[in-house]
């Protein structure tokens, strides 16, 4: 159904009324910022991201045939445009690979989450997607928060069905690692 | 044990997708969609809109064809006239045998005359259907 709207926004666009792009925008803009978000890690960055991402959607038009969903094919363009921005940008070292993290054993993940209030879960995750690995935490986005499968993020990424599998494994790993640590230092600093 | 790791895999699988339930996307800027609208236009403007023709090639012959084979049956239909129009011009008949080109033309002109005027109709109405919907396909395709 919404992939029929945006068709039906797509021919009008094709048929010179750019005022139906700017609704298309308005539809996607905070999803595509937050996929940039997850990859560049930057507000400014992802601002800009997205921009081109849609700018370049408008140009490429015509290129899309309708075979996949229309949102599909925006985060295939939103995450190839990251991925060039990452790539110009100068490597950064990142911290997480030296993180020590430690670990409690008295409380399990489950309890500590359910410890907190909606608000700060909220919080926490950020934080923790903030720190997961760029693509990775692109895939998860897609995965837990669109509810995508595997096949639509094969498509939104153009990775390989093994590629994305293991990228999403070690992402929810990772993901899971950083929650832990947030959890505990949330806790901490409660007692 | 493996099986023991899938199963807290999965717990922890099920935790992450209700977390990610209060998850809230990030509000993107207001100046996104201001900029890059801008973008849009500026292209727009920039860029020269061609038209595609209704009629492209293949349709001008056939168009073209189907014009001169009405053009042949409305003479077919209306030779006796010419030919009465032909006699009073008083033409040399030696070199066009006129008497065999109306018979000829005659004949042909009888057996359309004996199709039952219901099948010109239908045919017409079928042909001013087609045209049609092609012609709002196109339109609408512009």
């Amino acid at each position: 159904m919404s992939n029929l709207n945006d068709i039906k926004l797509i021919k009008l666009i094709k048929a010179g009324d750019i005022g139906a792009f700017a609704q298309l925008i308005d539809k996607y803009q905070h999803m595509a910022y937050t996929l940039a978000n997850s990859i560049v890690k930057n507000k400014q960055e992802a601002e800009e991201v997205t921009q081109d991402a849609f700018y370049k959607a408008y140009k490429a038009l015509d290129k899309f045939k309708g075979d996949a969903e229309f949102s599909t094919w925006l985060y295939r363009i939103i995450y190839n445009t990251a991925i060039s921005k990452m790539r110009g940008r100068k490597a950064e070292t990142s911290d997480l690979d030296n993180k020590e993290v430690e670990k409690q054993e008295t409380l399990s993940f489950s309890d500590n989450l359910n410890r907190l209030e909606q608000k700060e879960r909220k919080v926490i995750l950020k934080k923790a997607l903030s720190k997961l690995k760029e693509q990775d935490a692109f895939i998860i986005i897609l995965y837990y928060y669109k509810e995508q499968s595997i096949e639509e993020i094969e498509q939104a990424t153009g990775l390989s069905k093994s590629n994305v599998k293991i990228k999403l494994h070690r992402g929810r790993k990772q993901l899971q690692k950083e929650l832990e640590t947030l959890l505990q230092d949330e806790l901490k600093s409660f007692i | 044990m493996k099986k023991r790791l899938n199963h807290n895999e999965n717990i922890n699988d099920q935790l992450i997708k209700d977390l990610f339930k209060d998850f809230k996307l990030e509000q993107a800027p207001d100046t996104l969609k201001v900029q890059t609208m801008d973008k849009v236009f500026n292209h727009w403007t920039e860029t020269s809109i061609n038209y595609k023709p209704i009629i492209n090639k293949n349709n001008r012959w056939w168009m073209i064809g189907g014009f001169a084979a009405l053009l042949s049956i409305s003479f077919l239909v209306d030779s006796s006239v010419i030919i009465e129009y032909w006699k009073q011009l008083n033409a040399d008949s030696a070199y066009i045998d006129m008497d065999s080109l109306s018979k000829q033309m005659g004949s042909i002109s009888l057996s359309f005359k004996n199709i039952p005027s219901i099948v010109y109709f239908t045919i017409v109405g079928i042909f001013a259907l087609l045209g049609i919907d092609r012609f709002f396909n196109r339109l609408a395709n512009i």
